[in-house]
């Protein structure tokens, strides 16, 4: 389960995560995630686009971290790109009205930065 | 009407989960599943042995949970059905009450949301509670290509 980030544009962090978050997948990243997420630039965009498989336990990754970036006084927005599979368990889920939620990149980075 | 299938014991253990997908879309292939459908079930195949891992107790642990596929196309009407037994604790997802949605993320609780994962990717529930097991089955239906 690869997590990988990238601090080429100034304003905020990308996190990208791929594959499956199960329950094997999510516990493989959530350490490094929680620590990705940790940065001083306290905007963080999160990439689901490469995720094929999104469960329950994943999603409490992402609201856990999403919570923790809030009580920083930051700010997260997930990135689904042409993802249906994930933006139909976002919506399923009622996550996608509780952390913003893009399809389009500029808007998720104009929304992060916001 | 054709009827396939397979079953499958496995722990309930994190470790055994990627193992039950894998067996699931194996057999699931073998018998021209579509992927969307094999998605579906897997969904709900780890809701169902995240809730047993999380919330079945010890009890949980004295016996293997096991899976059973029956796969049958009738024409055009195709339907695949998982069976989930287990020996935790009794619980009915059909007359559970699903977590109320929070409004905001400073409201959200993380967790909780393995049954509306369930009652959204499938098309129908079943649930028993017979010789000391939990018997969750979970049906998901397509029209099958002629």
């Amino acid at each position: 389960m690869p997590i990988n980030y990238n601090d080429s544009n100034a304003k905020f962090r990308l996190i990208w995560l791929s594959g499956r978050l199960d329950i094997a997948g999510t516990a493989e990243i959530e350490g490094k995630f929680a620590a990705f997420a940790a940065t001083e630039r306290i905007r963080v965009i999160v990439d689901l686009t490469g995720v094929n498989f999104l469960s329950s336990i994943g999603i409490r990754a992402i609201i856990s971290n999403a919570k923790a970036q809030q009580q920083r006084g930051g700010k997260m927005v997930l990135f689904v790109g042409e993802n249906a599979t994930v933006a139909k368990t976002l919506e399923l889920t009622g996550i996608a009205t509780l952390i913003p939620t893009f399809k389009d990149m500029s808007e998720a980075e104009q929304a992060a930065t916001q | 009407m054709a009827t396939v299938g397979g079953q499958l014991a496995v722990r309930a253990s994190a470790d055994d989960v990627r193992s039950a997908s894998e067996w699931l879309e194996q057999v699931c292939s073998e018998h021209d599943v579509p992927a969307e459908q094999i998605l579906r079930l897997d969904l709900c195949l780890n809701e169902a042995l995240g809730n047993i891992i999380l919330h079945g107790g010890p009890s949980a642990l004295k016996a293997p949970v096991h899976l059973e596929l029956e796969i049958k196309v009738d024409g055009r009407h195709a339907q695949a059905e998982l069976s989930v037994s287990d020996t935790g604790k009794a619980f009915n997802p059909l007359t559970a009450v699903a977590k109320n949605q929070a409004l905001t993320l400073a409201d959200a609780t993380p967790g909780g949301l393995g049954l509306t994962m369930i009652n959204g990717y499938s098309d129908r529930l079943d649930y028993d509670f017979r010789d000391g097991r939990n018997h969750l089955t979970f049906f998901v239906q397509w029209e099958a290509s002629s």
